[in-house]
C-alpha cells in the first residue's frame, strides 16, 4: 500500500502541475517601483535618485510589526556582516517611530516597551525610545511639519512606525524619504526552535502527564552546566502546539556522548543536538559586547547557539571591535544599508555569519 | 562560516529577470500550494521584489538559487495565507471524516495531513521540488524532510485504508 501511496501521490502531483497556468513574467516595473510613500519636499530630488536605483526600503526592528520582522523572511544562512555594515555616506533605511525632541531635533527609534493596560483608552503615556535610536539630520522645521501622521500626547509629539531612507553621515541619518511601515503576518516562530532530530521508530509519543517533573530535572541539569549546553527548547514536530512536543537540548560538543545521560533524566520525547557554542561561551560574548557599548542589547538564543546583537547602527569600527566574536553573532541593527558597498562585496572570508 | 561570499550584483532588473526565469514555475506552484485561493501572481511578484532588494545578501556558495528564491516565495505565501486565514488555514485532523467517495482522492487525504507533513508532500509531489529545495522551504535538514515524507505516506496509507 505504501508503494500505492507513492504512486497515487506522484500521479496526483502530475495532474495538479499539468492544470496550473504558466508562471507570470517578472514585472520589471514592480522591481524598480517604490511603494506609495511621501517625501520631504525639500529633499525630493535626492529621493528620485534612490527610486531610479530600484531600491526599496527594508524595515529592521524586532517588535511586532511586519516591517520589523522582515529580516526573518530571508533565510539566516544568507545573512552576513557585509549586509549590515554601514559606511559613512551609505544609503540606508531604518524603521521605527519618530519622536520630536522639541528642540528642532527628531529621533527615529524603536519604542521602549511600556505597559498600557493600566490606563484608560487614549490616556496611555506617550511612547519613549529604547536605546535603539538615531537622530535624523537635514530636516528643517518645514520638513518635519510635512511628515504626516504626527500625534501629540501629554506634550510629546510622535508618529507611528515609519521606514525612513536616507544617508548615514556622522552618526546621524540624513532623511530623504518617509514611508509608512506596512503590516505583515510573518511570525518568528516559524524561523526559530528547530527540531534537528528524526522521529524515533513509532514516531513521537503523545504526552503522558509525567513529563513535568522530569522536565524540571532536565532544566536543572542544563542550568547547572552552562559550559556543556546552549540550553533547551520545545519543538513541535508537526508545527502545531497541540501536537506532541519534543524537548531539544543543545549540546556544545559531542551530543551522542550526552544522549544516554539526558534520556535517564527525561523519558519523554527528547532530541539531543550538537550546537557550536555553549551558553557559557555565548554569555561571555554577550557580556563583553554590552560592556563595550551601553546602547547595545544582546539576547542569547539557545536554539541557534548565537547571540543576537541589537544596536543602532553597525559601522566598520564596530566590525573591528567585535573581532572573532562575529562567529557567534546575529547582528540586527536599527539602521541598515540599502546596498552593500564595494568594500563589503569583497569582504574578508571570515565575516560571513552562521 | 563560508569563504568569500559570491553575491548577485545585477544592476539591471532585466538581468535579474533572466536569472530568476528558470525558477518561476516552481515559485508559482509553491505559492499556489501554500496559499490556495490567494493571488499567486501577486505572491510571486512580491517574492521577486524581495529577492531583488536582497540580491546582494544571496551567497551562491551556501545554497542553490532555487532554494533561496523558494524560501522567499514561501515566506510571501505564508503572509498571503494569513491574510486569508479563515478560509485556508491548515488544520491537523479536525476536518470531517473521509467518505467512500474520498477513497482514491489523494488530494483530499493530503488536506487532512498535519501541517508539516502536508507541506513536505506539497513541495515534493505537487510543486515538484527536490528534497534539498524542500528543506530550504521547511527550514530543516534534508533528513527531516525525508522522515516527514515517510510519516506522511504512512498516515495517508491509514487515511486511505480507513476510508476504503
Amino acid at each position: 500500500m505504501t508503494d500505492d501511496v507513492e504512486r497515487l501521490l506522484q500521479e496526483a502531483g502530475a495532474r495538479w502541475r499539468a492544470a496550473q497556468p504558466p508562471p507570470p513574467e517578472p514585472d520589471l516595473s514592480r522591481l524598480t517601483q517604490r511603494r506609495p510613500g511621501w517625501r520631504v519636499p525639500a529633499l525630493a530630488a535626492a529621493s528620485v535618485a534612490l527610486i531610479t536605483g530600484g531600491l526599496v526600503g527594508v524595515g529592521v526592528l524586532s517588535t511586532d510589526s511586519d516591517q520589523q520582522e522582515e529580516p526573518a523572511s530571508t533565510p539566516p544562512i544568507f545573512d552576513s556582516l557585509a549586509a549590515v555594515t554601514v559606511h559613512e555616506g551609505a544609503a540606508v533605511s531604518a524603521t521605527g517611530i519618530l519622536l520630536d525632541q522639541g528642540t528642532g531635533s527628531v529621533v527615529l527609534c524603536e519604542p521602549a516597551p511600556e505597559p498600557s493596560i493600566m490606563y484608560p483608552a487614549g490616556q496611555e503615556p506617550p511612547p519613549s525610545c529604547s536605546p535603539l535610536a538615531i537622530e535624523l539630520a537635514g530636516l528643517s522645521e518645514e520638513d518635519i511639519a510635512a511628515i504626516p501622521g504626527w500625534t501629540e500626547r501629554q506634550g510629546v509629539r510622535f508618529t507611528g512606525l515609519l521606514t525612513v531612507t536616507g544617508t548615514f553621515s556622522d552618526g546621524r541619518l540624513e532623511a530623504e524619504e518617509f514611508q509608512e511601515a506596512e503590516p505583515s503576518g510573518l511570525t518568528v516562530e516559524e524561523e526559530r526552535f528547530p527540531l534537528p532530530c528524526d522521529p524515533p521508530e513509532g514516531g513521537w509519543r503523545p504526552a503522558t502527564g509525567d513529563e513535568e517533573a522530569q522536565r524540571a530535572a532536565l532544566q536543572e541539569e542544563v542550568d547547572a552546566h552552562p559550559e556543556l549546553y546552549s540550553g533547551l527548547w520545545v519543538a513541535y514536530p508537526e508545527g502545531d502546539p497541540t501536537s506532541p512536543e519534543v524537548i531539544v537540548v543543545g549540546v556544545a560538543g559531542n551530543a551522542a556522548a550526552r544522549q544516554a545521560q539526558l534520556q535517564g533524566i527525561y523519558a519523554g520525547n527528547l532530541c539531543v543536538a550538537s550546537v557550536p557554542y555553549s551558553y557559557a561561551e555565548l554569555s561571555d560574548v554577550a557580556e563583553r559586547l554590552t560592556a563595550a557599548h551601553t546602547d547595545w542589547q544582546t539576547e542569547i538564543q539557545p536554539d541557534t547557539a548565537t547571540v543576537v546583537l541589537r544596536l543602532p547602527v553597525f559601522t566598520p569600527a564596530d566590525r573591528e571591535l567585535i573581532g572573532d566574536d562575529a562567529a557567534l553573532l546575529t547582528i540586527e541593527p536599527l539602521v541598515r544599508p540599502i546596498a552593500s558597498s564595494s568594500e563589503d562585496l569583497t569582504a574578508d572570508p571570515t565575516t560571513t555569519l552562521n | 562560516m563560508s569563504t568569500v561570499q559570491e553575491q548577485l550584483d545585477f544592476a539591471d532588473p532585466r538581468q535579474f529577470a533572466d536569472w530568476v526565469r528558470p525558477h518561476l514555475g516552481a515559485m508559482a506552484r509553491l505559492a499556489a500550494r501554500l496559499a490556495p485561493g490567494a493571488d499567486t501572481e501577486d505572491i510571486v511578484q512580491e517574492a521577486l521584489v524581495r529577492a531583488w532588494v536582497k540580491r546582494r545578501q544571496y551567497d551562491r556558495q551556501r545554497g542553490m538559487p532555487s532554494a533561496w528564491l523558494l524560501a522567499i516565495t514561501a515566506d510571501q505565501a505564508r503572509k498571503a495565507r494569513r491574510r486569508r486565514r479563515t478560509a485556508i488555514e491548515l488544520v491537523d485532523t479536525a476536518g470531517p471524516a473521509l467518505t467512500a467517495d474520498d477513497r482514491l482522492d489523494v488530494e483530499r487525504a493530503v488536506e487532512r495531513l498535519p501541517a508539516r507533513q502536508r507541506l513536505a508532500v506539497d513541495c515534493v509531489y505537487f510543486v515538484g521540488l527536490s528534497v534539498a529545495e524542500t528543506a530550504a522551504v521547511m527550514r530543516c535538514a534534508e533528513g527531516t524532510v525525508k522522515s516527514t515524507l515517510a510519516d506522511a505516506r504512512a498516515r495517508l496509507r491509514t487515511l486511505l485504508e480507513v476510508s476504503a
